[in-house]
């Protein structure tokens, strides 16, 4: 009777000392934010993103060699490159060894200068010392985007790198004064229009995503639970449109680097 | 001498934060003046400061006015606070009202006074015409029983300096501007905003170059040429008029704009002060809008072949169905 009451502690002890391992193994588990049963559950990126952008409008060959972009927004040697910011929004729809999907995105690119007016000789345009001109462009892009991300949340691989080919409308406005500058007669007869409009064209876009959950998983795995973000990145992006599309025209054609960040919902 | 009303509002009771209360927690008495919020300031030109007509009425509203044991008295003061006794009646003391009739929880009535009754304001102020600019707070107070019944005599229950009435004669001095030339239109900006404590906002009248004077009768007479100007004369852009408020240091800059470019133009700005005042008119300025060229132009004059709103049909149809394609998958349920 002792001898089976000793078996029956000991093997109470035994549980116990296996349930208190288990429990102490539980808790000294690294948590991982891909361990994170939605880890492969993210639907949307959303990202903000910013950079120059210079449009290649100097280099149409019907300016032969005149550079208006540059002699404008180039005054002074200032830099003619536009202030860029972009904002996209992609949607995944199947995923495999990586994500596939669609994304749309709006950017807005702006550049100010001095206009200029007739001088004591009005042949001679001087700057404006009071009015200003400027260059406003609102890129709408709409592509493929294919998101390398299995190694990151499978093995928690930080590296992201992703591509979108897509096509790109740039609706278009040239001012001065604060108001959409027209020409009435300048130059060659004829030469009259409004400053505004849009371009259709192509867009090609690469870049490399630095996923930031290694940094504190627990706390982007907090992040997920309370705010539905799966993951956040760091990344840079190459993106290029070819706006010449539908024959001459102003070419807003443009290489730009872009820095951002982007979460996973 | 007209006699002046002015409408006073009497509030018994505590929906009004920030008045000062004395002896009952739940009596006080404020004043409010024509209507004004309280801590309003409404500010009188002499004109209307002499030729008001508005029925004077107090009102109290909620508490305890049974507890009034003296005549409800209303004066104004220049004082920093309100006394704790109404002044003389050559002093301030606008008026009182009969204790007794102080019955119920809402009762109202009417105190009828001068300006000449306001401190600082003589008898003669409405004939001499002087050029003041003084402001006056309104104190109202009556003597309230304790908890046993007793009548405290020695002190009145007083509103807070909540309201002000200023009388201002004294015109603000002509703005100082600058004009410059602008494409189809000219920018004036403010280069001071005299008497800024009650500024209130700037008139612009203008008119092409004339020898003649610029006539400054506000635009009534829609641009014409009646008063020997020409047909763009003494028009004052709407939404100009009123575009400077020294309160909130507001814009000091602004722009005409539908001007014809390569022709002069004469400008003259007014400013006017809260109370109505206006100045005299400022230093004749001018300025030219000139033709602006900016980017497009030289695009266009190079050779560029853009001629804008180049987008076809066929483009815009294509975004847009793109644009419905998005809005449908990010619209599928997940």
């Amino acid at each position: 009777m002792k001898m089976r009451i000793e078996v029956g502690l000991l093997f109470a002890l035994v549980i116990a000392l296996g349930s208190r391992g288990a429990s102490a193994e539980e808790v000294m588990t690294p948590v991982r934010a891909w361990d994170s049963p939605s880890a492969f559950g993210n639907k949307v990126t959303l990202s903000i993103s910013g950079g120059s952008y210079l449009p290649q409008i100097d280099s149409d060959s019907t300016l032969h060699g005149q550079t208006p972009y540059a002699n404008t927004f180039g005054q002074n040697g200032a830099s003619p490159r536009m202030l860029f910011f972009q904002l996209e929004a992609d949607r995944y729809l199947f995923r495999k060894y990586g994500s596939l999907g669609i994304g749309f995105t709006v950017a807005y690119g702006e550049k100010y200068a001095q206009a200029q007016v007739q001088g004591n000789d009005p042949a001679i345009l001087i700057p404006s010392t009071n009015t200003k001109t400027s260059l406003q462009v609102i890129p709408l892009k709409l592509a493929a985007v294919y998101r390398l991300d299995y190694a990151a949340l499978r093995w928690g691989f930080p590296i992201v790198p992703f591509g979108r080919v897509g096509v790109v409308y740039i609706p278009w406005m040239a001012k001065v004064g604060g108001t959409t500058e027209a020409v009435s007669a300048v130059g060659v007869a004829g030469n009259t229009g409004t400053g505004g409009g849009g371009r259709f064209g192509l867009n090609v876009a690469g870049g490399v995503s630095l996923m930031l959950d290694f940094l504190d998983p627990r706390l982007s795995r907090d992040f997920d639970v309370d705010l539905g973000v799966k993951h956040s990145y760091l990344f840079w992006e190459y993106t290029t449109d070819r706006v010449r599309m539908g024959g001459s025209g102003l070419n807003l054609s443009s290489a730009t680097h872009l820095f951002g960040l982007a979460m996973d919902f | 001498m007209m006699r002046a009303t002015f409408l006073a509002v009497f509030l018994l009771g505590s929906f009004v934060g920030g008045e000062a209360q004395a002896q009952s927690a739940s009596t006080k008495v404020t004043v409010t003046f024509n209507s004004a919020a309280p801590g309003g300031v409404t500010a009188l030109r002499l004109d209307q400061a002499c030729a008001l007509d508005v029925p004077v009425i107090w009102d109290i509203v909620t508490g305890t006015a049974t507890a009034a044991c003296s005549d409800l008295s209303v004066w104004a003061t220049s004082a920093s606070t309100c006394e704790a006794t109404p002044p003389a009646a050559d002093a301030g003391l606008l008026g009182t009202v009969d204790g007794g009739t102080l019955v119920g929880t809402t009762t109202t009535g009417e105190i009828p006074f001068s300006i000449t009754d306001l401190p600082g304001i003589d008898a003669d102020f409405c004939m001499a015409k002087p050029q003041i600019d003084t402001k006056v707070y309104l104190c109202a107070g009556f003597a309230l029983r304790d908890s046993v019944g007793t009548c405290q005599t020695t002190a009145l229950t007083v509103n807070s300096l909540v309201n002000s009435i200023r009388v201002d004669s004294l015109p603000p001095n002509p703005p100082g501007f600058t004009a410059g030339g602008l494409n189809t239109a000219v920018t004036i900006h403010l280069s001071n905003t005299p008497k800024s404590e009650d500024y209130s906002k700037t008139l612009i009248y203008y008119q092409v170059h004339s020898s003649a004077s610029i006539a400054t009768d506000g635009g009534t007479d829609g641009g014409t040429s009646t008063d020997g100007g020409t047909a763009t004369e003494n028009v004052v852009p709407a939404s100009v008029e009123g575009w400077l408020n020294a309160s909130s240091q507001e814009l000091t800059t602004v722009t005409i704009s539908g001007l014809q470019n390569n022709v002069l133009y004469d400008f003259v700005l007014v400013a006017v002060d809260e109370a109505g005042n206006s100045s005299g008119l400022s230093v004749v300025h001018q300025a030219t809008p000139v033709q602006s060229f900016g980017f497009y132009s030289a695009y266009r004059n190079a050779g560029g072949s853009d001629k804008g709103c180049s987008s076809s049909g066929s483009e815009l149809a294509a975004m847009a169905t793109l644009m419905l394609v998005m809005g449908w998958i990010f619209g599928r349920r997940r």
